[in-house]
């Protein structure tokens, strides 16, 4: 496991081209349940939480060992146009053991596109963040996302598909302006016609000034599931 | 969050039990798939065999073989059983493919039942004895043959938006329709 580990890190490091460049590494349960109600509307609440093991950052001392980074609480409302268009608002708790925890307002619009052999996502997102002693911090992003049935042109229950997307994030605090890309490799499993399973590998790159430029990598362990009031 | 994750965990086997419809379908090679079968494809879709694929499907405790393959630039799908007797062809069409008058009747009908439409894929199927489906492929001959339409298709009523597939017969009329419940999406949505 170690060597797993190490082989990991080192991995992470090929693209470490700055002088100080952190690296970060853990794990990342995230568990997410909705109801969809008789009218369209859809209730979600979503837990995610980062475990690091390891973090060199130059703000820290650099470390292998076990910490708690952060574990995010949401819930969303939101209200499908159609099949495959939904607008919805968001809050978010963050429980912040390195600063201070956080408050975060969320709006997005999504579009599902379900064509042959492929199912494509797009999501547009704003949000905003507020913490005790800092200024807000205010988000646009948007991500493409693809899921690949691994057998066969279309997934259905109990088989496999590939999970690949991408998202760029644009931020703005205290005058300044932040690009964040976040990248996600995986595979997971349709349980039935409501829940998902994923493994996924999370590949975030950010500061992307020459001293501090930052990597983190997430191995991501996903639970969906969506069910619907009877009509 | 030890205890969290372990009741997460435990929760998902129990939501697992909803009974629902299970499809599946599995890419297999061409050695997998009964010799009758790839004898009808082979005589059909001459010197296409390598452009072949071939699925094994399931559906709901059912099982058959498909073969997809692309022909005069439309894509077929042959269906066979488990003794690789042939059940039906299915071509995928454009709207504009489809003759004048099936257009019409199509046209009414979701004019008449819906408020707005998209149709997503148009499929034609034809069922009937193996040479006469074997005279449409190699000599484009229609005699004797079942002729449907197969037609997904996002529809808005005043009361619902919802996706569909619906049957219809040679002329472009009515048959019968079923909804298209799409896999949760909240893995692309969150």
């Amino acid at each position: 496991m170690r060597t797993f580990l190490f082989s990991i890190f080192l991995f992470i490091n090929l693209f470490s081209f700055g002088q100080n460049p952190t690296s970060i590494f853990g794990f990342f349960p995230e568990a997410q349940l909705s109801y969809k109600t008789a009218n369209e509307f859809k209730i979600s609440t979503k837990i995610e939480s980062q475990q690091g093991i390891i973090n060199t950052s130059p703000d820290m001392n650099p470390h292998y060992n076990y910490y708690h980074n952060q574990t995010d609480f949401q819930g969303f409302i939101g209200k499908s146009i159609n099949p495959f268009v939904s607008v919805t608002i968001g809050y978010q708790y963050r429980i912040d053991p390195q600063s201070n925890n956080s408050n975060r307002s969320i709006q997005q619009i999504s579009f599902v596109q379900p064509l042959t052999g492929i199912k494509l996502g797009h999501r547009i997102r704003t949000d905003q963040t507020f913490a005790a002693e800092e200024n807000p911090e205010f988000r646009g992003r948007y991500r493409l996302s693809a899921e690949i049935p691994l057998s066969g042109q279309s997934l259905d229950p109990t088989e496999f598909y590939c999970i690949l997307s991408d998202e760029g994030i644009i931020s703005h605090q205290n005058d300044d302006t932040g690009f964040e890309n976040r990248f996600v490799l995986g595979v997971g499993k349709l349980l039935t016609k409501h829940q998902k399973v994923q493994v996924a590998i999370d590949y975030r790159t950010d500061k992307f000034s020459a001293q501090s430029i930052r990597h983190r990598t997430w191995i991501k362990f996903g639970w969906f599931a969506s069910f619907s009031a009877k009509k | 969050m030890k205890s969290l994750l372990v009741a997460l965990i435990s929760f998902i086997p129990i939501l697992s039990l909803a009974q629902e419809k299970i499809e599946r379908e599995k890419r297999i090679k061409s050695n997998e798939v009964p010799s009758k079968a790839i004898e009808w494809m082979d005589d059909a879709y001459e010197d296409l065999e390598n452009q072949i694929k071939w699925y094994f499907e399931e559906t709901s405790g059912s099982y058959s073989y498909e073969a997809k393959v692309k022909f005069m630039d439309d894509l077929h799908s042959v269906e066979f059983d488990t003794l690789g007797n042939i059940q039906d062809i299915e071509i995928i069409k454009e709207w504009d493919e489809l003759l004048p008058g099936v257009k019409e009747n199509l046209q009414n009908y979701f004019q008449s039942n819906f408020k707005k439409f998209k149709i997503r894929k148009i499929q034609i199927q034809y069922t009937g004895d193996e040479d006469d489906l074997e005279d449409l492929i190699d000599e484009n001959e229609f005699e004797d043959l079942t002729i449907r339409y197969e037609i997904k298709f996002y529809g808005k009523t005043e009361q619902d938006k919802k996706i569909w597939e619906a049957l219809f017969d040679d002329e472009g009329k009515y048959i019968q329709k079923r909804e298209v419940i799409l896999n949760t999406s909240n893995n692309l949505n969150f």
